[in-house]
C-alpha cells in the first residue's frame, strides 16, 4: 500500500514539473574538446567533437554523435557503425533560457533521465584582457566551477550568453573554455547558420527526474555491471564470464579518475 | 526569480569611488518586451567590457557600475536585432531602448575538416585489452567484450540481441553457421573486434535502410594466418573419447576453414548444422527441414544439456571455403557431413481416463539412430552500393534409419524405420534502384523428397487388421514429394516518423502424397493406401506502416490473402479469402510505465501430410486418418502488458496477460484400444481452442550484496474439444507456474547461482479429473576463482515429481580447469552425475493424458580434456 503512494506521488510530482521542451534551433557552434580522463596518463589526451545548437529558447550541447543533425551514416570497411557509442560523453545538456534551467539528460539503456540546476551555475569574473580568435573578438573572463579554475574567452559579437557543457553567463558566446591544468579544452572551431532550422521537441515528462547525486550513482552502477543493472530475462551469461565482464569495466572505469566535475 | 540578473558578474580595473545604477527597459519595434537581450559596458577605448547583464521577461534590466561613468559605453544586443549602442553620460541612467529587428546574420566559421570521418568510425575493440592468458579462442575474448555474449548454444549477442552477421576481415564466410568458426580462431592472431552497430550488411540499402541490427567483424594481425584449435580427451566409463581438430587459413581474399570432430561423450555434433541467420516474410515459409512423418517410438528428451543423457557417438566434418572472385563478388562453398549414432532407453506410461474406466499403458523403450547426413551449400554474392545479388544453391542430404524395441509387459515389439529425405533449394535475392525507389526481390525454389518405411513386428492394431489374432509384420510405406516456389517484391518508404512497406507476393505448391500399408497376412484392406496430391496458391498483398517516436511506437499490417487449394483426388477445390491484420501499440505513461497492446487474425490450412483419407501408422501404436476435407483453423491472437522498470532503484517488473482463441473446423476422434493402440480420426465439426495466460515477473538488484533477486510466475488455462473412445469432451487444464532467483556476486573470487522453480497442472474434462502434476527444480551452481590459472565449479541439481515412487533424482557435476600461462594449453577435468543417478523421471499432462517418462542418463562420468590453439 505504501509502494503504491509513492509511485502516486512520483507521479504526481513528475506530471507537475512536466516540461515540454520545443523550440527551433537557428545556429550551430562546433568545438573540439581536448580532455583527459586518466590523469596517470596526461600526455594522452583525448578529443572529441562537441555542438552547441542554439535556438531562440533552448540550447543542446552535446558530443557530436549523440547530435541531431547527424544521423549515422558512415560507411566503413563492410559496413558502417553508429558513431552514438564512440563517445566517452553521453550527456544531452538543455539549457532553458527562459526558465533560466540546466537540464542535464542522459540515457541508459531504454530510460532517459534528467536532472535540472539553476543555469547561474558559476559566477565569472571579468578580465580586461582580450584576443582574436577564429576571428571573432575575444574577452577573457575566469570562474570556478566543480572543483576547477577556468578560464573562457567569450565574444559579445555572437549575442548568445551561452557556451559549452553547464557554462553560461557571459555576455555572448563562449569560444574557447580550459581549466587552468588543461585537462579540458573546448575551443570553437565551426559557427554556422542552420538552414532548414531543425526542430528541437522533448517533453522531460517521459525523462526519469532525480538529482545529481543518486544520477551520478545509478550512472555507475549501470558503468561497473551493465549486465546486473538490467537484467535480460533472456540473456544467459555463465558466472565466469559475468566475473570478467566486471573486472574488464572495472578497469575502464579505473582510468576514468578524471572527469570534468570533481564536486 | 532572476537571481543573477540583480548581480553584477564581473568587476574589473579600478575601483571607482562612485557606484551608478544604470536601468531601463528594451523593446522591439512593435513594444514587445525583448528578453535575454545583453546590456554591456564597454570601455570605449579599450572596447572592454567591465560589466553585463541580461534583461528579464519584461525587457527591464538594472546593471550597476563601480567606477566613473566616464569613456565608457553601453551596448544592447539580441539575436535577430541591430546591437543598439550609445555613449554614457553622467545624468543619464535610465534608458527605454527600442531595438530594430535585422536580418543581418552573425559571422560564420565554416569547418574545415571534419575530424570525425577522419576518424575511424567503427567501434573497435582491442583484443589485448580484453584478453586474459587464459582465454584461447577468439569465443573466449569476444564474451568479455562489452555489451556482448556468448550462449550456451554459441549465439552471439550484443547488448541482448542476437548479431546479424560473423565478418572475418569483412568476409561472410560461415553466415549463420558462425560457431564453429568463433570457437576456433586463435585470439593471438586476432588484432580487433570491430562491432558495427546499426550494421546494414546489404551496401545498397545503406544510409536508405537503417538497421538496428550489429554485426561484428574479426580483424586479423596478419595478412595472412593460419590459426586453430584442437581438442583431446579421455576418460570413462564406459570408454570415452573426445577430439576436435579445426584448422583455419584466413586472408583477406580467401578463406578456408575444416573441421574433424569426434565424441562419444555427449556433446550432439548435429547441433554444428544450427544456422543463426533468421528471415522474415509474410509468405509461410515452405518447411524443408526434414520431417519425422513415420517414427519409432521416442521418449521425451530431458531438459537439461545433452552432456548428462546423451548417448551418443558422432563424426562430424565440414569444408568451408570462401573465394573473393573480384570486387564485391565473393563465392563461398560450405559442405558439412555427420555420421553418428545414439542409443536411447527408458520407459513410459500414458494415462488416459474416460468417464468409466482409467486405463495405463506401460511401454519400455529401447532406441538406436543412425545419422547420416550430408549439407551442401554453393552461394554467389554480388554486394555493391548500386546494387545487390545474391543467389544460394543448398542441398540437404539425410540417410537416417533407427530401430526401436519395445516392450509392453505383454509382448515386445520392434520397429524398425528408414527415413532418407534429401532437398534441394534456391534462393535468389535481389535488391535494385528504380528511379528514387529501391526494389526488394526475394525467391526461393525447392524440390523435397523422402521414401519412408516403417516395419513393426508382430503386427500391431490386430483387431484391424487380422479380426484379433496375432500376425507377424505391417509395413507402412511412404512418399512424399513436394516443389514449392515462394516470391516477394517489396519496397520500404520512410517518411519522417512513419515507414511504409508495401509487398506483394505469390506462391505455388505442389505436393504429393502416396502411402500404402502392407502386412504378412494376405487380406487386403480398406483405405490403407494413400494417392493424392495438392496444389497449392497463395497471393498477398500487404502494407505495413510503422509510427516511431520516444513515447509512441505502432505497428500495422494489413496482409490480404488469396489462396486457393485443389485436391482432385477429393474433389476439394477451395478458394479462401482472407484478411490478416496485426496491431501493435506500445505507449510510454510516465518514465516508469509502459502499456502494450496487441492483436493479430490469421489463418492457416490443412497441410498435405494431415489429409490422408487412407489410415497411415505413424508409429507402432498410432494409426491415423483423417477426412478429407481441408482443415481451416482461425486464430485470434490478443495480449496486453504492463512493464514497470525503475532504473533509479533497480526495480524492475511487468505482468502480462494473453488470450488466443483457435477456430477449428475438425476435430480429432482418439480411439484408445487397452493394448495402447491409438487411432486418431478427424471428423468435421466446429470447435475451438482457447488459451488464457496471466504472467509477473520482478526483479530487484542489491547494491550492497552485488546480488539480483528475481522471480515471476503465471496462471494459465488451456480448454479445448476433443473425442476420445466416441465421448466427446472439453479438457480443460490449470496450470500455475513460480519461478525464483538469486544470483550473488558478493566476492571476487566467489559466485553463486541459485534456481528454484514450481510447476504445477491440472487436466480435467467435464466429467472426470486426472492426477495432479507437481513438477519442482532446484538448483546451485558455485564458482571459484582459485586465482587467474585455476577455476573450479559446483553444481547441485534436484527434480522432483510427485510420482508414487521416485519422487526425487538429483545431479551433482564438478568440474577444474586450469590453465596454463606458458603455452597455449587448458587442461580441465570434469565429473559429471558423482552421485551416478541413472534416471530422470518426468510427469507432463498432455491435451487429454497423462505421461510418465524415465530417462535412462548417462552414468557417473570422469573426463579429463585438453584444449590446444595454434
Amino acid at each position: 500500500m505504501k509502494n503504491t503512494f509513492f509511485w502516486f506521488f512520483t507521479f504526481i510530482s513528475i506530471s507537475l514539473c512536466a516540461q515540454n521542451l520545443k523550440d527551433n534551433f537557428q545556429y550551430k557552434a562546433t568545438y573540439k574538446l581536448t580532455y583527459i580522463l586518466d590523469s596517470t596518463a596526461t600526455s594522452f589526451p583525448k578529443s572529441e567533437v562537441m555542438v552547441l545548437l542554439i535556438g531562440e529558447n533552448i540550447s543542446a550541447f552535446s558530443s557530436r554523435s549523440k547530435s541531431l543533425d547527424n544521423k549515422p551514416s558512415v560507411r566503413g570497411n563492410s559496413g558502417h557503425t553508429s558513431i552514438n557509442a564512440v563517445t566517452d560523453l553521453h550527456y544531452i545538456v538543455l539549457k532553458d533560457y527562459k526558465r533560466d534551467f540546466i537540464y542535464y539528460t542522459r540515457q541508459i539503456k531504454e530510460d532517459f533521465f534528467y536532472y535540472e540546476q539553476p543555469k547561474s551555475l558559476c559566477s565569472w569574473k571579468l578580465t580586461g584582457e582580450t584576443k582574436t580568435l577564429n576571428g571573432y573578438k575575444a574577452q577573457k573572463a575566469t570562474t570556478i566551477f566543480s572543483g576547477r579554475d577556468y578560464v573562457g574567452w567569450f565574444t559579445p559579437e555572437v549575442p548568445v550568453s551561452d557556451g559549452p557543457y553547464k557554462f553560461s553567463g557571459l555576455p555572448g558566446l563562449i569560444i574557447e573554455l580550459y581549466d587552468t591544468q588543461n585537462h579540458y579544452h573546448f575551443e570553437l572551431i565551426g559557427f554556422e547558420k542552420l538552414d532548414p532550422k531543425p526542430a528541437f521537441k522533448t517533453n522531460l515528462k517521459y525523462y526519469i527526474h532525480t538529482d545529481r547525486k543518486t544520477f551520478l550513482e545509478t550512472e555507475l552502477r549501470y558503468r561497473r555491471d551493465p549486465f546486473s543493472y538490467q537484467k535480460n530475462p533472456n540473456l544467459t551469461i555463465s558466472p565466469e564470464v559475468h566475473k570478467k565482464y566486471i573486472e574488464s569495466f572495472a578497469e575502464i572505469l579505473e582510468k576514468e579518475n578524471n572527469p570534468l566535475e570533481r564536486e | 526569480m532572476k537571481l543573477w540578473l540583480f548581480i553584477i558578474l564581473g568587476i574589473l580595473g579600478f575601483v571607482g569611488n562612485s557606484q551608478t545604477q544604470l536601468s531601463g527597459t528594451v523593446k522591439d519595434s512593435s513594444d514587445n518586451p525583448v528578453e535575454s537581450a545583453t546590456v554591456i559596458i564597454k570601455k570605449t577605448n579599450t572596447q572592454v567590457i567591465i560589466a553585463y547583464t541580461v534583461t528579464d521577461e519584461l525587457g527591464g534590466f538594472s546593471i550597476q557600475i563601480d567606477s566613473v561613468v566616464k569613456g565608457l559605453e553601453m551596448e544592447i544586443q539580441s539575436l535577430g536585432f541591430m546591437t543598439w549602442k550609445n555613449i554614457l553620460e553622467a545624468q543619464k541612467t535610465h534608458f527605454d531602448i527600442i531595438l530594430q529587428e535585422s536580418v543581418e546574420e552573425l559571422r560564420e566559421v565554416i569547418l574545415k575538416t571534419d575530424p570525425i570521418r577522419q576518424r575511424g568510425d567503427t567501434l573497435a575493440y582491442a583484443v589485448s585489452a580484453f584478453k586474459n592468458k587464459s582465454d584461447r579462442t577468439i569465443a573466449d575474448v569476444i564474451e568479455k567484450m562489452p555489451g556482448m555474449n556468448v550462449l550456451p548454444s554459441g549465439q552471439i549477442t550484443y547488448m541482448g540481441e542476437p548479431i546479424e552477421k560473423y565478418y572475418i576481415e569483412g568476409l561472410d564466410l560461415m553466415e549463420g553457421k558462425y560457431k564453429l568458426a568463433n570457437e576456433s580462431i586463435s585470439a593471438d592472431d586476432v588484432a580487433r573486434v570491430e562491432v558495427l552497430e546499426n550494421h546494414q550488411p546489404i551496401k545498397v540499402l545503406d544510409s536508405l535502410v537503417g538497421s538496428d541490427r550489429t554485426s561484428i567483424n574479426i580483424k586479423l594481425k596478419n595478412n595472412v594466418s593460419l590459426s586453430g584449435k584442437a581438442e583431446l580427451g579421455a576418460g570413462f566409463s564406459p570408454g570415452l573419447i573426445k577430439t576436435t581438430i579445426t584448422p583455419l587459413l584466413l586472408s583477406k581474399k580467401r578463406q578456408t576453414l575444416v573441421s574433424y570432430q569426434y565424441n562419444n561423450t555427449g556433446e550432439d555434433l548435429a547441433s554444428n548444422f544450427k544456422s543463426f541467420s533468421s528471415s522474415q516474410s509474410l509468405l509461410p515459409e515452405f518447411n524443408t527441414s526434414k520431417k519425422g512423418l513415420l517414427e519409432v517410438q521416442q521418449l521425451q528428451k530431458p531438459p537439461f544439456t545433452p552432456e548428462r543423457w546423451l548417448d551418443n557417438s558422432d563424426h562430424y566434418g565440414t569444408i568451408n571455403h570462401l573465394e573473393r572472385l573480384k570486387k564485391e563478388m565473393d563465392l563461398k562453398i560450405n559442405l558439412s557431413y555427420l555420421n553418428g549414432s545414439r542409443l536411447e532407453m527408458g520407459s513410459q506410461k500414458s494415462t488416459y481416463i474416460s468417464s468409466s474406466d482409467s486405463l495405463n499403458y506401460l511401454e519400455s523403450i529401447n532406441n538406436k539412430y543412425y545419422l547420416h547426413s550430408l549439407d551442401s551449400k554453393i552461394t554467389l554474392e554480388k554486394n555493391t552500393s548500386k546494387n545487390y545479388f545474391k543467389n544460394e544453391l543448398s542441398s540437404q542430404s539425410y540417410w537416417d534409419s533407427s530401430q526401436g524395441l519395445i516392450n509392453n509387459n505383454a509382448s515386445e515389439i520392434s520397429q524398425q524405420l528408414s527415413s532418407p529425405y534429401w532437398n534441394l533449394k534456391n534462393h535468389f535475392h535481389i535488391l535494385m534502384p528504380i528511379g528514387k525507389q529501391l526494389i526488394e526481390f526475394n525467391s526461393k525454389t525447392g524440390y523435397v523428397s523422402t521414401n519412408q518405411e516403417l516395419i513393426v513386428a508382430p503386427g500391431t492394431f490386430v483387431d484391424f487388421f487380422n479380426n484379433g489374432e496375432s500376425y507377424d509384420q505391417i509395413h507402412q510405406y511412404l512418399e512424399y514429394r513436394a516443389f514449392y516456389t515462394d516470391n516477394t517484391v517489396g519496397l520500404a518508404k520512410k517518411l519522417g516518423k512513419f515507414t511504409l512497406a508495401p509487398t506483394v507476393g505469390l506462391s505455388f505448391r505442389k505436393e504429393q502424397f502416396e502411402s500404402e500399408i502392407i502386412t504378412t497376412i494376405t487380406n487386403t484392406f480398406p483405405n490403407t493406401s494413400n494417392n493424392y496430391s495438392l496444389k497449392s496458391t497463395t497471393f498477398f498483398i500487404s502494407n505495413k506502416l510503422e509510427y516511431k517516436d520516444k513515447i509512441w511506437q505502432i505497428t500495422l499490417q494489413t496482409p490480404l490473402f488469396v489462396r486457393s487449394f485443389k485436391l482432385p483426388e477429393y474433389s476439394i477445390s477451395s478458394k479462401p479469402l482472407t484478411f490478416e491484420p496485426r496491431i501493435f501499440v506500445s505507449k510510454k505513461l510516465t518514465p516508469f510505465w509502459e502499456v502494450r497492446l496487441s492483436g493479430q487474425i490469421s489463418n492457416s490450412f490443412g497441410e498435405a501430410e494431415n489429409l490422408h483419407n487412407g489410415f497411415i501408422l505413424k508409429n507402432y501404436r498410432s494409426l491415423v486418418r483423417y477426412d478429407p476435407i481441408l482443415s481451416r483453423q482461425t486464430q485470434y491472437n490478443a495480449s496486453t502488458g504492463l512493464r514497470y522498470r525503475n532504473a533509479l532503484k533497480a526495480v524492475f517488473g511487468s505482468l502480462n496477460f494473453s488470450i488466443i482463441k483457435n477456430k477449428n473446423n475438425l476435430i480429432f476422434d482418439y480411439q484408445v484400444s487397452p493394448e495402447g493402440g491409438l487411432a486418431i480420426k478427424s471428423i468435421e465439426q466446429n470447435n475451438n481452442q482457447i488459451q488464457k495466460n496471466i504472467s509477473f515477473n520482478f526483479s530487484k538488484y542489491l547494491d550492497s550484496w552485488k546480488t539480483t533477486l528475481s522471480g515471476g510466475g503465471s496462471f494459465y488455462l488451456v480448454e479445448q474439444d476433443q473425442i476420445v473412445n466416441n465421448a466427446f469432451d472439453r479438457y480443460k487444464t490449470y496450470g500455475q507456474l513460480y519461478e525464483f532467483k538469486a544470483d550473488i556476486d558478493a566476492e571476487k573470487w566467489f559466485g553463486i547461482k541459485v534456481n528454484s522453480t514450481f510447476n504445477t497442472s491440472q487436466l480435467k474434462s467435464q466429467d472426470f479429473s486426472f492426477n495432479r502434476v507437481e513438477n519442482w527444480v532446484n538448483s546451485v551452481n558455485a564458482f571459484f576463482y582459485l586465482d587467474k590459472k585455476q577455476y573450479l565449479n559446483g553444481a547441485i541439481e534436484h527434480y522432483y515429481n510427485n510420482l508414487q515412487n521416485s519422487q526425487n533424482a538429483v545431479i551433482m557435476n564438478i568440474k577444474y580447469q586450469y590453465s596454463f600461462e606458458k603455452h597455449p594449453i587448458d587442461i580441465s577435468l570434469s565429473w559429471n552425475n558423482i552421485l551416478n543417478t541413472r534416471n530422470y523421471v518426468n510427469t507432463q499432462n498432455n491435451e487429454y493424458y497423462n505421461l510418465q517418462s524415465l530417462y535412462v542418463i548417462r552414468p557417473s562420468q570422469v573426463l579429463l580434456t585438453a584444449l590446444f590453439t595454434f
